[in-house]
C-alpha cells in the first residue's frame, strides 16, 4: 500500500506527473463539465461555435477587405482573417477562461484534494472543442475558396501545439497570481484586447511598416499566427525572427507558469 | 520516518500557523505628513495612519498520535478548537507550518457534503465527476454505481438535473458517492449534520461497516451520541492542542466539563430570550452528580439553580410568580415541564433584591445523554421572562455496562418499575 507523506512546503521538488496521470479521468469529467455547461440550454447550441469565429471574420472581412483594401496576402480576406483567427482564439481564450479557474472553483480547493493543475488544463481543454470545430470550418471554407493545400500544411499542427502550450504557461501565471491578487481577473480583458491589436490576427503583418517590423515581430505570437497562416494558406509574410521569438515566448511562459504555479499551490486553499 | 505495519495514520508533531492582520489606525501629527499618507483609492482618509501588525496565531500546535488500522477515531471540540483545520491536513488541501504526518493507503475525505456537485448536470454525470473528484477512476465508479444508486434512493432521477432534486435526495447522493469510494482512510468531517433522521442512522450504519471491513475512520462530530456509538476512540482538542485522548465515554465527558469551564467565564448565555421583562433572571446553572462509586444505593441529583433580581418599588415584587422549567432532549425536543409552586396559591412571592432558588431532583429519570434548560418567569398569564436554551447538563454513562448497546431510538426517559405481577403457565395436564 502507498505511504502518503504530509510535511511542509518542500523548497523543490519535482512535477508530480504520476498524480496527474492517476487522475486523468477527473480531467476528463471537468472538461465535459465545462462544455456541457457552456452550452446548456441553448437551442442552438454547437452552432455557436462556428458563428463565434465566423461572424467576426465576415465582419472584419467586410470592414477591412472590402471597404478599407488592406493587403491580404493574396488570399481572400475573410479566409485571412479566419485562419488567423484560430491560434489566436486558442491562445486567447485559453488564457481567458482558465485564469479565472481557480478562483472560480475555490470551492472545490478548499474541501477536495486533487492534483490542482487539472483545474486550468479542463478549462483550457474546453476551449480544444472550439478549435476542432473551426478547423472543419475552415476546411470548408478552403475548399469553397478553392485553396490548394501542400506539404507545408504537415506544419500547422505545431503552430497550433505553440498556442497550446503558451496558452497553458500564460494561463498558469495568471491563474495563480489571480488567487492573491484579483486585480488580474480585470486586466486580463484588457491585456488580451491590447495584444490581439498587436498581433496580425485581422490584418496581415504586411501592414506594419518596413522598419518597424523587426520590433514587431517580437511579440511571440505574431509568429503563431502568421505560422499557421503560412502552412495553412501560403504566402504569409513569416520571418525566422517571428519564429524564434515565438519559441523564445513559448519555453518562458511554460517555465514561467509551471514554477509559479508550483510554487504558491500549496498554499492556494488557505487563500482562495 | 517509517510506519509501523499495524499503524494506519502517524501524526508527528503537526503545527499549523496563520498571520492575522491587525490595522490600527493612528492619527498622524502635522498635516505636511497627512497628505503624504494620503493614499490611491481613498483607502486612508486624510490625518489619519493606518499601523499594520500582525499577529500568529496557532490553529494546531504540536498534534502526536498514532491510529491503528481498523480503527474509527471520533475527534471532537468546541467550535474553532481547530478540529477542521486538522482534517484538513489530513486530506492534503493544507500543509501544516511544522511537523508531518503518515498515512497508509488511499485516503478518501468528506469535508462538505456535495463539494463539487452542479446543479445543472444529471445525477449520473455528478456521480461521475464527484467520484474522480474524489481519487476513483471511472471503472471503479461504473463497479459501484448501481450501489450508489440505491443507497441514494435517486434511482427514477439519476438522469435528472440535481438542481431539480429535494435537498435530502442531494444530501443523500453526495454522501452515497463518498461512502462507496472504499478508502483505506476514510476522513468524515461534521456532514451528518444535515439530512434527516433516517438518513443519519444509514450513514452510521454504513461508517460502522466501513470499520468493521478493517477501514481506518477519522470522524468529527458535534453528536456524541453518534461518536460514542460509533467510535472506538475519541480526541477531544481544545485550542488547538489534544486535551484528552481515549474511550468516547470519557472523551465526551471531557468535552462536556470543558463546555462548562468555558461557560463559567461568560453570564449568562441562552439561544432566544423574551418575554415582557427580559432582565429579570441573572443567571441559570444546571448541574448533575451522579451517583457515588461503589454505594449501590446513592442515586444521582439534578440541581437547577435560578437567580435573579428584582430592583426595588419594582410592582412585580407583590405579585405571585411562577417558574416553569423545562428539560429538552439534545435535539431541542422537549422532554417534560416542572412548574414551581404550580398548585400553591401562594406561587412564589419575589421581594425586591436579589433571589436565588435551587432546584433538586433526586435520580432524574433519564437515559445518559446531555439535556438542555428552558426557564420561564409567569405571572398569571404574562411572561415575564423567558430563556432557551440556558444552561445544560449531561447525565454520563454508568461505569457498568448496563447502556454500552444503548441506542437513540431507546428514546430520553427512564421508567422505573416499582413492582410487577408474574403469571406463569406450565403446558396443562392433560
Amino acid at each position: 500500500m502507498t505511504i502518503t507523506r504530509i510535511t511542509p512546503k518542500r523548497r523543490l521538488s519535482l512535477f508530480e506527473w504520476k498524480e496527474l496521470i492517476q487522475y486523468r479521468d477527473l480531467l476528463y469529467y471537468l472538461s465535459l463539465r465545462e462544455v456541457k455547461l457552456r452550452y446548456k440550454q441553448t437551442s442552438l447550441g454547437v452552432v455557436w461555435v462556428i458563428l463565434q469565429p465566423l461572424v467576426p471574420a465576415i465582419i472584419f472581412a467586410i470592414l477591412f477587405g472590402n471597404f478599407a483594401r488592406l493587403p491580404s496576402n493574396g488570399q481572400p480576406y475573410l479566409l485571412m482573417v479566419f485562419t488567423g483567427l484560430i491560434p489566436w482564439t486558442l491562445f486567447s481564450a485559453a488564457v481567458g477562461r482558465g485564469g479565472g479557474s481557480l478562483v472560480a472553483n475555490s470551492n472545490l480547493l478548499s474541501k477536495i484534494y486533487f492534483p490542482r493543475l487539472i483545474i486550468p488544463l479542463a478549462s483550457i481543454s474546453s476551449v480544444l472543442i472550439d478549435t476542432l470545430v473551426s478547423l472543419i470550418v475552415l476546411t470548408g471554407l478552403m475548399a469553397m475558396f478553392g485553396i490548394a493545400i501542400g506539404f507545408k500544411l504537415l506544419a500547422a499542427p505545431l503552430f497550433l501545439a505553440c498556442a497550446l502550450a503558451m496558452g497553458v504557461g500564460v494561463t498558469l501565471l495568471v491563474a495563480s497570481l489571480n488567487v492573491y491578487y484579483r486585480d488580474i481577473g480585470f486586466a486580463v480583458p484588457f491585456a488580451l484586447q491590447l495584444w490581439n491589436y498587436i498581433t496580425p490576427v485581422i490584418y496581415s503583418s504586411e501592414l506594419i511598416p518596413s522598419h518597424l517590423r523587426a520590433l514587431y515581430s517580437l511579440n511571440p505570437t505574431v509568429g503563431l499566427v502568421e505560422g499557421f497562416r503560412w502552412s495553412v494558406l501560403g504566402g504569409a509574410p513569416i520571418t525566422p525572427l517571428m519564429v524564434i521569438s515565438m519559441l523564445v515566448g513559448l519555453v518562458i511562459s511554460v517555465i514561467a507558469g509551471m514554477s509559479v504555479f508550483q510554487k504558491i499551490e500549496r498554499g492556494f486553499a488557505d487563500i482562495v | 520516518m517509517t510506519l509501523p505495519e499495524d499503524i494506519a495514520i502517524r501524526v508527528l508533531d503537526i503545527s499549523k500557523n496563520y498571520q492575522i492582520k491587525h490595522i490600527e489606525q493612528i492619527e498622524a501629527h502635522g498635516k505636511q505628513r497627512a497628505r503624504h499618507r494620503l493614499s490611491w483609492l481613498g483607502r486612508q482618509r486624510e490625518g489619519i495612519r493606518q499601523a499594520v501588525s500582525h499577529e500568529t496565531f496557532w490553529a494546531l500546535r504540536n498534534i502526536c498520535f498514532d491510529v491503528p488500522s481498523g480503527q474509527v477515531l471520533g475527534i471532537i471540540g468546541r467550535n474553532g478548537a481547530g478540529k477542521s483545520t486538522f482534517l484538513k491536513i489530513l486530506s492534503q488541501i493544507i500543509e501544516p507550518t511544522q511537523g508531518s504526518a503518515l498515512i497508509r493507503g488511499k485516503v478518501g475525505s468528506l469535508l462538505e457534503v456535495g463539494t463539487g456537485f452542479h446543479p445543472e448536470l444529471t445525477g449520473r454525470e455528478n456521480i461521475y465527476l464527484n467520484g474522480t473528484l474524489l481519487g476513483m477512476r471511472r471503472r471503479q465508479i461504473s463497479s459501484v454505481f448501481d450501489e450508489i444508486m440505491a443507497f441514494a434512493e435517486v434511482e427514477r432521477f439519476i438522469d435528472t438535473p440535481v438542481k431539480r432534486y429535494s435537498s435530502g435526495m442531494y444530501v443523500r447522493l453526495a454522501f452515497a458517492v463518498a461512502a462507496y469510494l472504499q478508502p483505506d482512510v476514510l476522513i468524515i468531517d461534521e456532514v451528518l449534520s444535515v439530512g434527516d433522521a433516517v438518513f443519519q442512522e444509514k450513514c452510521l450504519g454504513r461508517m460502522q461497516s466501513l470499520g468493521d471491513a478493517g477501514r481506518t475512520v477519522i470522524f468529527v462530530s458535534h453528536n456524541m451520541e453518534a461518536v460514542a456509538a460509533l467510535c472506538d476512540r475519541a480526541i477531544v482538542l481544545h485550542q488547538g492542542m489534544v486535551y484528552f485522548d481515549g474511550s468516547p465515554q470519557e472523551a465526551t465527558d471531557a468535552y462536556y466539563s470543558l463546555c462548562r469551564q468555558d461557560n463559567s467565564s461568560t453570564q449568562l448565555e441562552y439561544r432566544e430570550r423574551g418575554g415582557s421583562r427580559p432582565e429579570i433572571i441573572q443567571a441559570v446553572s444546571s448541574a448533575y452528580r451522579p451517583p457515588e462509586n461503589g454505594s449501590r444505593d446513592e442515586h444521582g441529583i439534578l440541581t437547577i439553580t435560578i437567580t435573579g433580581r428584582i430592583e426595588p418599588n419594582d410592582p412585580l415584587s407583590n405579585r405571585r410568580l411562577h417558574l416553569a422549567i423545562g428539560i429538552n432532549q439534545e435535539n431541542g425536543h422537549r422532554l417534560g415541564t416542572y412548574v414551581a409552586n404550580d398548585d400553591d396559591d401562594e406561587g412564589l412571592r419575589l421581594h425586591q433584591g436579589s433571589f436565588s432558588y435551587a432546584f433538586r431532583v433526586d435520580d432524574p429519570p433519564l437515559h445518559p445523554g446531555t439535556y438542555f434548560v428552558d426557564i420561564s418567569l409567569l405571572c398569571r398569564e404574562e411572561t415575564v421572562d423567558s430563556l432557551q436554551r440556558c444552561a445544560d447538563f449531561r447525565i454520563p454513562h454508568p461505569t457498568s455496562n448496563h447502556y454500552k448497546n444503548r441506542d437513540a431510538a431507546w428514546g430520553s426517559v427512564r421508567f422505573t418499575c416499582t413492582g410487577y405481577n408474574s403469571t406463569m403457565s406450565g403446558p396443562e395436564d392433560a
